[in-house]
């Protein structure tokens, strides 16, 4: 479909990038490709929304992270929470395909004190919501955004009250030596 | 270097599309603006028309 007929031509989201639940407020619709500003709004809203006052550092890890952190500061500076450390990554399956520095400076196997993280959990939300986001393609834009915020909702829901079984799971798992 | 982190992880998608309906704004009625998963509508109107990109990201998939 061209993109006259289109208004919008895909979302933005960001998550937590250890669990994969879904910022709130965080999904921006496109208009025009994946631009910058859409993805710094995106941003900016998932740190008023998830309580970051007090954490010492803050790590974004996007796909491009290499070429969108070059001007971040100037983009979104002054809209920034203060007395926090910001540090970028790139996830570890779209770090591969960038060029070979991009690995060590940009790889989340590489950055000290953020654990194994692959950097790469939206695209396992986003497998659920393709099934859902062609039915939405021309409902109204108030129609469209309540289906996704309830699907998205609902993966987030589902980990909060998941979260009670996979714990134990994972420790009977641990105890009787079988791979989860 | 704090022992305590936040991660966050973005992304984008293209199957989440909208076409263009040629319908009145006036009857487009949303139920939780800003709410929920998606930002308030006026705040990202706005938000998009005083902040620009230093360079367009391109298109990837």
């Amino acid at each position: 479909m061209g993109s006259k007929a289109r208004d919008i031509t895909g979302i933005v989201a960001v998550a937590c990038a250890r669990h994969g639940c879904v910022a709130p407020g965080s999904i921006a619709n496109l208009q025009k490709g994946e631009q910058q500003k859409n993805v710094n709004f995106s941003f900016l809203s998932a740190l008023k929304t998830t309580n970051v006052e007090g954490i010492p550092r803050v790590v974004l890890l996007y796909d491009i992270a290499c070429q969108y952190w070059i001007h971040f500061f100037d983009r979104v500076g002054k809209d920034l929470l203060g007395d926090i450390k910001y540090d970028r990554g790139i996830g570890i399956f779209h770090v591969y395909g960038h060029k070979r520095t991009c690995l060590w400076n940009y790889g989340p196997t590489f950055i000290p004190g953020i654990g194994v993280v692959s950097g790469e959990i939206v695209e396992s939300l986003w497998a659920p919501l393709n099934q859902v986001s062609p039915s939405t393609r021309s409902a109204t834009l108030p129609s469209r955004e309540e289906t996704l915020d309830d699907h998205l909702s609902d993966s987030n829901w589902r980990k909060i009250t998941g979260t009670g079984v996979l714990f134990p799971t994972f420790l009977w798992c641990f105890l009787t030596n079988i791979t989860f | 270097m704090g022992l305590h982190s936040a991660f966050f992880a973005a992304d984008g998608n293209f199957t989440a599309d909208h076409m263009f309906l040629s319908s009145s704004p006036d009857d487009d009625v949303y139920l939780f603006a800003g709410n929920s998963m998606f930002p308030g509508d006026p705040d990202y109107k706005s938000y998009l028309a005083t902040h620009g990109n230093t360079s367009e990201t391109v298109r990837h998939k």
